[in-house]
C-alpha cells in the first residue's frame, strides 16, 4: 500500500514538472481573459485606425482614402469647438476637484466622532450612476420649477432664468456636476495618501517651530505629490472621456455649446452615420490622451516623494 | 493634522463637515422630495422642500409607463452574469500572472494594463460593427460580453495572489492536488477579501453603464436601468415626479451594496490606487 502510494506521488510529481505540461498551465490560466480582450478591444482598436484610413457612411462600400479623413477632420468646425469644450470642461474639472478633494481629507483625516459618516455622505455620489445624479441635476435646473432657481433668487435678484439652455452659461453646471459626484473619491485616495505619512515627520517639523501652514506647504503637500500625480492623470482620462452628463442635460446644445469630442464622435458614428469620420476623431482623441499622459507623467513624474 | 493644528475647536469643525455633508447630500434629497410629491405641487413656484401633500401615484404610475420590472429583471441579470464571469476571469490570469513565470508573461500583463489607456469611448463605433457582424446587437451577450475583460480586476487580483506564500501552493503540488484543482480548492477560497472588492466594482460599474446599452439596446424588452431612465424623460414635457421616484428606485440597490460594503469600497480604492 505504502509503495503504491508513493509510487502514484511519484508519478504525479513527475507528471506536474513534465516539461510541456507546467508550461501549458499558465497560458490556460489567462487564456479566457486574454481571448475576450482581443476580441473586444484589440480588435476594435485596430478597426478604428483602419476605419479612418477610409470614408465610409454605410449606405456606399468603403472607399480607401489615405489621410484625407484626418485632413477633413481637422478643417471641421465642429471638431475644434467640440474638442475647445472639453478641454475647459477637464480643466474646470481639475482646477476645482483636487483642491476641494486634499480641503475634504484633510478635515477628515482627524479621528472624530462620525468620521465615517461624513465619509460616506461625501463619497456617496460617486457610487450612483451619472445617469441618475445628470436627471436629478437637470431637474434641479429647471427654468420654471427648479430648485436652483428658488436658491439663487433668494441670494438676490431675479434669478429665474434657463441656465442649461444658455450657451454661455450651460456648461458651468456640467462641470460642477462632474466635480461633485467625484470629488468624494478622489477624497478617499488622497485620505489613503495622508494616511501614508508618518507622525514623526510632523513632529519633527513642530520641533523645528513649522507653524500649520508651513508643515501643509512645504511638508504635506509634496509628501502628497506621487498620490497627486496620479489623481491628475487618471482625473485627466477620466474626464476627457465626458459623456454621459452632457448627453442627459444638455445633448450638446444648446447648439453645440456643450458638445464633447465623445459626444463628437458618437454623433458621427451613431446619427449620421459617418463611421470614417467618428473613427478618425477616436483616432485624434487617443493621441491627445496619450500625450497628455506622457507629458503629465514627465512632468511630475521625475520628483520622486517621500519614502520610509 | 492641519486641522488640529490650526486649533480649529471640535464645533466649528463639525459645522464644516456638517454643512458640506448636507450639501453634497442636497440632490438626493430633493429626489426623494420631488418623488412623494404629488404633480400639483412638483409643478409649484416657488417650490416646497417637504411635501405637503405625501403620495406614492409617482412610483405606481411611473412604473408601468415603461416595463420597469422587465427593466430591472434585465439589468440584475446582466449584472449578476457579468460580475461572476468577470471576476472569475481575472482570478485565473491574475493567479497566473502572481505566481507562474512563463514566456512572455512580462508582455502580456503590459498588454493588459495598456488597455487601461484605451477607453470603451474610442471603440464604440468598431465594437457595434463587431457585435452587428456576429449577431449579438440587441442581445444579452452583446451588453454582457464586451465589459467582461477589465485589466482592473487582473491587476486586483495580481496584486493580491502575490501577497499569498509560494509554500502552499509547493505544499499542496507535493501532496498531489493539480495545478487547477490547487486554485480552485486552495487558492480561490483564499482570495475572497480581493474578489469581494472586485464584485463591488463590477456590480457598480455594470449597473451604471450608459454608453454601451445606449449603442447595443433596439428594443424595449432588453432596457437596462440606464437607459429606460434617460428614456422616460419626453420629448417635450417630462414628468419629474415620476421621473424621480424612478431614479430613487434605481438607486435603492446601490445604496444598499454601499451601506453593505462601505469599508469595501474604501479599501478597493487604496488598495489599487496608491500601492500601484
Amino acid at each position: 500500500m505504502i509503495s503504491a502510494e508513493k509510487g502514484l506521488r511519484l508519478f504525479s510529481f513527475g507528471r506536474r514538472f513534465n516539461i510541456t505540461g507546467i508550461k501549458a498551465i499558465p497560458y490556460l490560466f489567462i487564456l479566457p481573459h486574454m481571448a475576450l480582450l482581443f476580441v473586444f478591444v484589440l480588435i476594435p482598436v485596430a478597426w478604428v485606425l483602419v476605419l479612418s484610413f477610409f470614408h465610409w457612411d454605410v449606405f456606399f462600400p468603403p472607399q480607401f482614402i489615405w489621410f484625407d479623413g484626418f485632413i477633413q477632420t481637422l478643417r471641421e468646425p465642429l471638431f475644434w469647438k467640440s474638442l475647445g469644450t472639453t478641454a475647459f470642461y477637464v480643466c474646470g474639472h481639475l482646477l476645482f476637484k483636487i483642491p476641494i478633494a486634499i480641503g475634504l481629507a484633510l478635515l477628515l483625516n482627524r479621528r472624530i466622532k462620525g468620521r465615517i459618516l461624513f465619509r460616506g455622505l461625501i463619497y456617496f455620489p460617486y457610487v450612483v450612476s451619472m445617469v441618475t445624479v445628470a436627471l436629478i441635476w437637470q431637474w434641479m435646473f429647471s427654468a420654471e420649477y427648479g430648485v436652483i432657481n428658488f436658491l439663487l433668487s433668494g441670494v438676490g435678484g431675479s434669478y429665474t432664468k434657463n441656465i442649461l439652455g444658455n450657451p454661455k452659461l450651460a456648461i458651468y453646471p456640467i462641470i460642477a456636476l462632474g466635480v461633485w459626484k467625484n470629488a468624494g473619491q478622489t477624497m478617499v485616495i488622497f485620505l489613503a495618501g495622508l494616511q501614508g505619512i508618518p507622525e514623526t515627520v510632523y513632529e519633527a517639523a513642530r520641533i523645528d517651530g513649522a507653524g500649520p501652514w508651513k508643515t501643509f506647504w512645504y511638508i504635506t503637500l509634496p509628501l502628497l505629490k506621487p498620490i497627486t500625480l496620479f489623481v491628475l492623470v487618471i482625473s485627466t482620462l477620466g474626464s476627457f472621456k465626458v459623456f454621459d452628463q452632457v448627453y442627459i442635460m444638455t445633448n450638446g446644445g444648446p447648439g453645440y455649446a456643450t458638445m464633447t469630442i465623445v459626444q463628437y464622435i458618437y454623433r458621427e458614428g451613431f446619427e449620421r452615420f459617418n463611421l470614417g469620420m467618428g473613427a478618425t476623431a477616436s483616432c485624434y482623441l487617443f493621441l491627445i490622451l496619450l500625450s497628455i499622459t506622457i507629458i503629465q507623467m514627465k512632468f511630475f513624474g521625475k520628483e520622486v516623494g517621500y519614502q520610509q | 493634522m492641519i486641522a488640529k493644528q490650526l486649533k480649529i475647536s471640535r464645533g466649528a469643525m463639525y459645522l464644516i463637515l456638517i454643512v458640506i455633508s448636507t450639501a453634497t447630500f442636497f440632490p438626493f434629497l430633493w429626489m426623494v422630495s420631488t418623488a412623494f410629491k404629488p404633480a400639483s405641487e412638483v409643478f409649484q413656484s416657488p417650490p416646497n422642500f417637504i411635501p405637503q401633500k405625501p403620495t406614492l401615484s409617482n412610483f405606481i404610475i411611473g412604473w408601468n409607463i415603461l416595463p420597469f420590472g422587465r427593466i430591472f429583471f434585465n439589468t440584475i441579470f446582466i449584472t449578476v452574469t457579468r460580475t461572476v464571469i468577470s471576476a472569475f476571469l481575472a482570478s485565473l490570469a491574475g493567479y497566473a500572472f502572481a505566481k507562474y513565470r512563463f514566456w512572455g508573461d512580462k508582455f502580456f500583463f503590459l498588454l493588459i494594463l495598456a488597455t487601461l489607456m484605451i477607453p470603451f469611448q474610442l471603440t464604440m463605433i468598431p465594437v457595434f460593427l463587431l457585435l452587428g457582424k456576429i449577431g449579438w446587437l440587441n442581445t444579452y451577450q452583446g451588453l454582457i460580453f464586451p465589459g467582461v475583460a477589465q485589466a482592473f480586476g487582473v491587476f486586483l487580483m495580481r496584486q493580491y495572489f502575490r501577497t499569498i506564500p509560494t509554500e502552499l501552493i509547493e505544499v499542496s503540488r507535493l501532496d498531489g492536488a493539480g495545478e487547477f484543482r490547487i486554485f480552485f480548492q486552495i487558492i480561490l477560497p483564499l482570495a475572497k477579501p480581493a474578489l469581494a472588492v472586485l464584485a463591488i466594482f463590477s456590480f457598480q460599474g455594470s449597473w451604471n453603464e450608459f454608453l454601451l446599452p445606449l449603442i447595443v439596446v433596439e428594443s424595449d424588452w432588453l432596457l437596462t436601468i440606464q437607459l429606460g431612465l434617460a428614456k422616460f424623460r419626453g420629448e417635450l414635457w417630462t414628468d419629474w415626479g415620476q421621473l424621480m421616484a424612478m431614479t430613487l428606485i434605481s438607486i435603492i440597490p446601490v445604496m444598499i451594496v454601499f451601506l453593505v460594503f462601505q469599508k469595501h469600497f474604501i479599501k478597493g480604492i487604496s488598495f489599487t490606487g496608491v500601492r500601484g
